[in-house]
């Protein structure tokens, strides 16, 4: 670890102040909120900010509340260990808990918050590395360089850098929608629309605007929801492949033949996005699930799955789990079919 | 034969002298140590994997705010070091050798202007064609990594092999017949493994403050398994007497055989030197993964030759350990070789063992040293073997494994061996019918030896007015509890309470030389020469009881800090009366010393070459059984079990051995899953703790641990080392585990689930 560079640090008491502080101070400001990810970064030189904004000190931006009308809003600032044990995520949500009580480890989620996990930077063998390092080779292309050294081919253009959070591929099977604000003005994006899949600028948010607000609509409360994770430790790593799946099972108690509706299912760790897999709720939706309708789910699901060398674990075993998890989900929500309607 | 019962001190829990410090955080580590006017160092380091230096332009650095000295190979005396191969020097001289090799240091007012300083070092390279891999590094058209390894001066007697190539040492054993042994084998198996790197991953950073005093003397504050020997290096490298080297080592922040090194040393004290100010050096998290040591990766080629009853008859075995761009402790190959035949009787037996340069980054000491590797592959095998001659992989090992008496494949003859009983408690405890417990869930097995204690070191025990003692040795505690057991041997020789004993380790101005901590050669060695050098004090204290009661010695015995008339309840001394406050009637003070330097060659020269390491006198046993879960749609393994059953000889601290057993069974369970130091191209590509990883607290298993009963009458109190043993059988036993389960067989290491699923793959084709 290098010793973190000199910066400016700033404490802005209201959300419009920290939306002017991070226009006037341009594009070498960001903002700070747990920091369990951005720190190693600045140490490393992969973030040289001038300015740092901290959210710290704005009131409110760690709430989680539910409303009757809107459903269920969450703070940016509101730390994964905090929605872990949340009463209106446990009654509404509880997948939501589940996948946040899979990241990292107690300590980390103690400091950890949905704003972070949510605009988490893309992770790579060849990107997250100090610059002595990256003085041993050629440049990565998310640093400046030419050509992606994580792609078999040596030679793409384009950047293969890892999305490995577990609570957002979660919230954009929840259909959540996330509300930016900068000095400019407010506007809304829907989860799923704000992750590009280019590793190398991973999401929409300008760099001028901060994420003040998420929602997970009512429509979705009581939907069926689960998470599978792999890492390497079960004690602490990243996500080398992730499975978060909703969906709705409609019809009489009991009845084994039971209707999906509202399907999704959504991959992490094995893209540069929390990857819908689109072909699912075609495949599934309106239909009664099966062996083989699981089965083909599941194999839609490896085959959107590109995980490539550039983390840890095996790329062939990180395609076989996604399908592994994805029939797991697929089960457990049949299983659980007699509770959900 | 246990004679723990009766020990007073011996075999009790006495809880570690340091730990309350450690737990408060009071315990000061050389990161904690901050002098005035102190300079903060840092590493310029190599960007290229082999060339030869052009130039190095250091007038920006120097010109640098702040930089108090920049330092390269042209500025240092021109000495080379090493442990066995003298073959390094401080800065990389004429050429670099793998990324991350020092080149030059820095020494400024703070940690930021050093780093910047580093940016501004200009080294022009001339790149030269570099090699990867151990096996290719053996080829004669490979390119040559130390142009004058011929020259280099050697602490052993090399063969020819190893003075030409990419070869720094070989170790050769030849005993028996191997010819005639594999023409009178029913089978013969032949297997190659493979094993990867794995960092010892110790939390604390190589770490060393320097500093020189008023009167011109270096001191150094640093974290080391070796003060003795860091002090000697330092004399050498830098060409100052000992008498003006003062290393004082700090808490050790965890070693596990990578502190068995001089790596912040030289630099901290070169830049102190010129600067006339205290300077620190502190590697990166990143320099550990890049610049420090690992335990070498390598292959292992076994072939046996076994009768139909399962008797081992023949053995023919070549390691090939990866060594990296320098040789710090090429001799790994020596214990490889040494525990390749496991702790087996094989009477026709043939090892060449190589270590080899690669443009990598360094294979050094790390728990296990060298035996981890050997035993992946032997007990790997003798797993198949009971498979296809259909024989329990128990039974197979009872049938084959030492005793008492017999003579290891190097000719040395075995005094204290229960590797046997091992076995049979291993499995009663676990129940042990087959391996196959469910479709998904197997037992898996292994055993194996390791060469216990050795080499010099010396003690001094003396006595205070009042009766309480001090005990003083050059070795160290690096978080292994030396401090509390050498307490504990002191106490119990002395017949007074640990609690009375001030262990005083490491200094190299107020302890006597010990050559350092590593092999399982603390409580054995060391502690043999803390009970000698406790028993010349009891001696000396009897005598002066024996004058001043006017009995002969024989009369005496000790007890509760009292010399007791033996012929008289009532008739004592108290220890305090005689030594008198200090005012000795007759005579000095009571000073016990004494020394172990086991020189004596143990081995048939006749049978083994290349044996840098002569004198391991006793040797470790332990049999591991692990109880696994094995998914065979994912290819996950969870170890969900692990019994040990070590013979470590007598037990001189419950606690403290069940910390060893633990700790080392985790290491070794990382070295079976998933620890591994990943180079692409001469680079680490997972230099963090991040994406190397190792087993934290909650990935331990369950363990159930025992010992059996022994008593080794060339150790203190009968005790042998532990800390080695404990290592190396979790990666066979969990591979064995695996082809219990799933009929899958991985001969490399880690065992990853993308390799089980491939085995699973091809066996279904």
């Amino acid at each position: 670890m290098q010793p973190l560079p000199n910066f400016q640090y700033l404490e802005p008491e209201t959300i419009h102040e920290a939306a002017k502080l991070l226009m006037d101070s341009g594009t070498q400001s960001m903002v700070i909120s747990g920091g369990t990810d951005m720190l190693p970064s600045m140490r490393q030189g992969i973030f040289s900010p001038d300015v740092v904004i901290s959210l710290q000190a704005i009131p409110h931006l760690r709430d989680v509340e539910w409303d009757d009308t809107e459903g269920l809003k969450i703070g940016p600032l509101a730390t994964l260990r905090s929605l872990e044990t949340n009463a209106e995520i446990l009654q509404h949500f509880p997948v939501i808990a589940e996948a946040a009580h899979a990241v990292g480890s107690p300590q980390l989620r103690e400091m950890a918050t949905v704003g972070g996990n949510i605009c988490l930077d893309t992770r790579c063998y060849y990107y997250n590395q100090s610059e002595n390092w990256q003085a041993c080779d050629q440049e990565c292309l998310k640093l400046g360089g030419e050509t992606c050294k994580a792609a078999p081919s040596g030679r793409a253009k384009k950047c293969f850098a890892v999305f490995s959070a577990d609570l957002a591929p979660v919230l954009v099977a929840l259909d959540a929608r996330i509300t930016l604000l900068s000095a400019r003005g407010e506007r809304h994006v829907d989860l799923r629309e704000f992750y590009t899949g280019d590793g190398a600028a991973p999401h929409v948010k300008a760099p001028d605007e901060i994420l003040t607000s998420v929602l997970v609509p009512k429509q979705m409360a009581g939907i069926f929801g689960v998470y599978q994770k792999y890492r390497i430790r079960n004690s602490i790593d990243y996500p080398i492949a992730g499975v978060a799946l909703t969906l709705r099972l409609n019809g009489p108690d009991k009845s084994a033949k039971k209707l999906v509706k509202d399907v999704c299912l959504v991959i992490s760790g094995v893209a540069s996005k929390p990857l819908v897999v689109k072909k699912i709720p075609p495949l599934l939706n309106g239909k009664a699930l099966d062996d083989a309708l699981i089965e083909e789910a599941a194999l839609l699901a490896k085959k959107a799955a590109l995980p490539l060398a550039n983390t840890g674990g095996e790329r062939a075993h990180r395609k076989q789990m996604i399908y592994e998890f994805t029939k797991k989900a697929f089960e457990q929500a049949i299983n659980n079919g007699s509770q959900i309607s | 034969m246990t004679r723990s019962n009766e020990f007073a001190v011996i075999g009790k829990t006495t809880s570690k002298t340091d730990a309350i410090a450690k737990v408060t955080g009071d315990a000061r580590f050389a990161t904690d140590i901050y002098l005035k006017n102190m300079l903060w160092a840092r590493v310029m380091r190599s960007t290229v994997a082999h060339a030869r230096i052009i130039s190095i332009n250091t007038e920006k650095a120097k010109n640098l705010d702040g930089v108090k000295a920049v330092l390269t190979s042209a500025d240092m005396p021109d000495g080379k070091y090493g442990a066995l191969v003298l073959d390094m020097g401080v800065f990389a001289q004429d050429k670099v050798r793998y990324i991350g090799e020092a080149v030059a240091a820095v020494a400024a007012v703070d940690e930021k202007t050093a780093a910047r300083a580093v940016e501004l070092i200009e080294v022009e390279y001339e790149e030269l064609l570099a090699v990867f891999d151990p096996l290719e590094a053996m080829q004669p058209e490979a390119p040559v990594i130390h142009d004058d390894l011929a020259a280099y001066t050697t602490l052993f007697e090399r063969t020819e092999r190893a003075m030409t190539g990419n070869v720094n040492y070989q170790s050769n054993i030849n005993t028996g017949d191997i010819e005639a042994g594999f023409a009178a084998a029913d089978f013969i198996f032949e297997d190659t493994y493979e094993v990867q790197k794995q960092h010892p991953s110790y939390m604390e950073p190589n770490s060393t403050v320097a500093d020189v005093d008023e009167t011109g003397r270096l001191i150094i504050y640093n974290t080391t398994q070796r003060p003795h020997i860091n002090q000697a290096i330092l004399s050498s490298l830098l060409g100052i007497p000992i008498s003006k080297i003062r290393v004082m080592p700090c808490h050790v922040g965890g070693g596990f055989g990578g502190k068995n090194r001089t790596l912040t040393e030289p630099t901290a004290a070169a830049l102190a030197l010129k600067t006339r100010q205290p300077v620190r050096l502190t590697f990166s998290h990143e320099e550990e993964f890049t610049s420090a040591t690992t335990r070498h990766s390598g292959v292992l080629k076994m072939k046996t030759g076994v009768k139909k009853d399962g008797t081992l008859i023949a053995s023919d075995v070549k390691l090939y350990y990866d060594c990296g761009a320098y040789a710090p402790t090429p001799n790994a190959v020596w214990l490889g070789a040494i525990s390749s035949s496991g702790a087996y009787k094989i009477p026709n037996s043939r090892v060449e063992a190589f270590s080899i340069y690669t443009n990598k980054m360094m294979g050094g000491a790390f728990r296990g040293y060298g035996a981890p590797q050997a035993n992946f592959a032997r007990e790997s095998q003798m797993d198949r073997i009971a498979r296809e001659l259909n024989i329990d992989p128990i039974e197979l090992r009872l049938k084959n494994c030492l005793v008492a008496g017999d003579s290891l494949h190097t000719g040395q003859k075995l005094h204290s061996v229960r590797v046997k009983e091992t076995l049979e408690k291993a499995r009663d405890m676990v129940a042990w019918q087959s391996p196959k417990l469910a479709p998904n869930r197997a037992l898996g097995v292994a055993c194996g030896i390791f060469a216990c204690g050795g080499f010099a070191t010396s003690s001094i025990v003396k006595l205070n007015m009042d009766g309480t003692a001090s005990v003083a040795t050059g070795a160290m505690d690096m978080g292994q509890g030396l401090r509390t057991v050498m307490g504990q041997i002191t106490a119990e020789e002395l017949g007074i309470s640990s609690d009375d004993v001030n262990v005083v380790i490491g200094d190299t101005d107020l302890t006597p030389f010990d050559v350092g901590i590593f092999g399982d050669r603390g409580t054995h060695t060391t502690g043999l020469a803390v009970k000698k050098a406790a028993e010349d004090a009891k001696i000396q204290l009897l005598e002066a009881a024996a004058d001043a009661m006017e009995v002969d010695v024989s009369a005496l015995e000790i007890k509760d800090k009292k010399v007791f008339d033996k012929s008289s309840d009532n008739r004592f001394l108290h220890f305090r009366e005689l030594l008198g406050g200090g005012q000795y009637k007759k005579g000095g003070p009571i000073i016990g010393k004494a020394s172990i330097n086991p020189t004596e060659q143990p081995f048939d020269t006749n049978i083994v070459q290349g044996a840098a390491s002569k004198m391991f006198s006793t040797y470790t046993f332990a049999t591991h059984i692990v109880e696994t879960e094995i998914d065979a749609k994912t290819g996950e393994v969870k170890v969900i079990k692990a019994t040990a059953v070590h013979d470590c000889g007598t037990v001189i601290n419950p606690a403290g051995l069940k910390g060893q057993i633990i700790g080392g069974l985790t290491t070794g369970l990382g070295y079976a899953l998933f620890e591994d130091v990943i180079i692409e191209d001469g680079q680490v590509k997972n230099p963090s703790f991040l994406e190397c990883r190792m087993p934290t607290a909650v990935d331990i298993p369950e363990v159930e641990f025992a010992t059996v009963d022994e008593f080794d009458s060339r150790g203190p109190f009968g005790a042998k080392g532990v800390g080695n043993v404990s290592v190396i059988n979790m990666a066979p036993a969990i591979a064995n585990a695996v082809d219990a389960a799933l009929g899958v067989r991985i001969k490399s290491l880690p065992i990853t689930p993308g390799k089980i699923l491939q085995g699973l793959e091809e066996r279904a084709n």
